[in-house]
């Protein structure tokens, strides 16, 4: 087992981007509109989809240049025509 | 210290889509927090991640336990290499930090939160019919 948990203070930031205002508006995206993003990583942050790649390290770089690196939530949208059982 | 989160709906190739447990989790990488939706599964013994986030720990790959991760087809060339890693990750919701381990592999994987590290410190109840997850955390 690994270093024991430590309390620690968390940024505003973040804290919105977990917080119900966010989550809310990113589960209404309509299935239609995450299909267009299909296989690619999706940034988003305000209630916006901020940018997407299909590479998680262009992202990064595009989220860098954007100065935006640690402040978006990154997911990966599964291509449509993939079936995924975990 | 409890929260709890919405599932994630995840689109389907015959149309339709299915929901599946999600949490947000931010991993230390070498420039800060970097937040990502991970799966939450139960059913794997570790997490797991690609190798695009472990670049962003600034570690040596072979400092990692090597392991051979293999999915649903037993074919040798379905076979990954994956290296497991100790890695800080911020659970957002409760303000707390942990080290789990990580098995990240040379190719797509998704993003995994298993149960080593993660389930020592967190009560995780799936609510299939309201498609929540209650996470509740436990100092131990």
């Amino acid at each position: 087992m690994g270093k024991p948990p430590l309390k620690v203070q968390v940024a505003p930031e973040l804290l919105e981007l977990v917080g119900a205002e966010h989550q809310t508006w990113r589960n209404s995206l309509p299935a239609e509109e995450l299909a267009r993003y299909g296989g690619k990583y999706i940034a988003t942050r305000k209630k916006q989809i901020v940018t997407a790649s299909e590479s998680l390290d262009d992202l990064y770089r595009q989220l860098e240049a954007q100065g935006l690196r640690g402040h978006c939530l990154i997911e990966y949208i599964e291509e449509p025509d993939a079936v995924v059982i975990y | 210290m409890k929260f709890i989160r919405d599932w994630t709906e995840f689109v389907r190739p015959a149309g339709g889509s299915v929901w599946r447990p999600t949490i947000d989790l931010a991993v230390g990488g070498v420039k800060g927090w970097e937040l990502h939706r991970f799966l939450v599964d139960s059913g794997a013994d570790l997490s797991m991640a690609p190798y695009s986030l472990f670049r962003l720990l600034g570690r040596s790959w072979d400092e990692g336990d090597k392991l051979v991760l293999r999915g649903i087809s037993r074919r040798k060339v379905c076979l990954i290499e994956g290296r497991v890693h100790e890695v800080d990750i911020l659970v957002v919701e409760v303000g707390v930090q942990l080290s789990i381990p990580i098995c990240f592999a040379r190719g797509e994987v998704p993003f995994l939160v298993g149960r080593e590290g993660f389930f020592d410190h967190f009560l995780v109840s799936f609510d299939q019919l309201a498609r929540k997850t209650i996470f509740e955390f436990v100092a131990t």
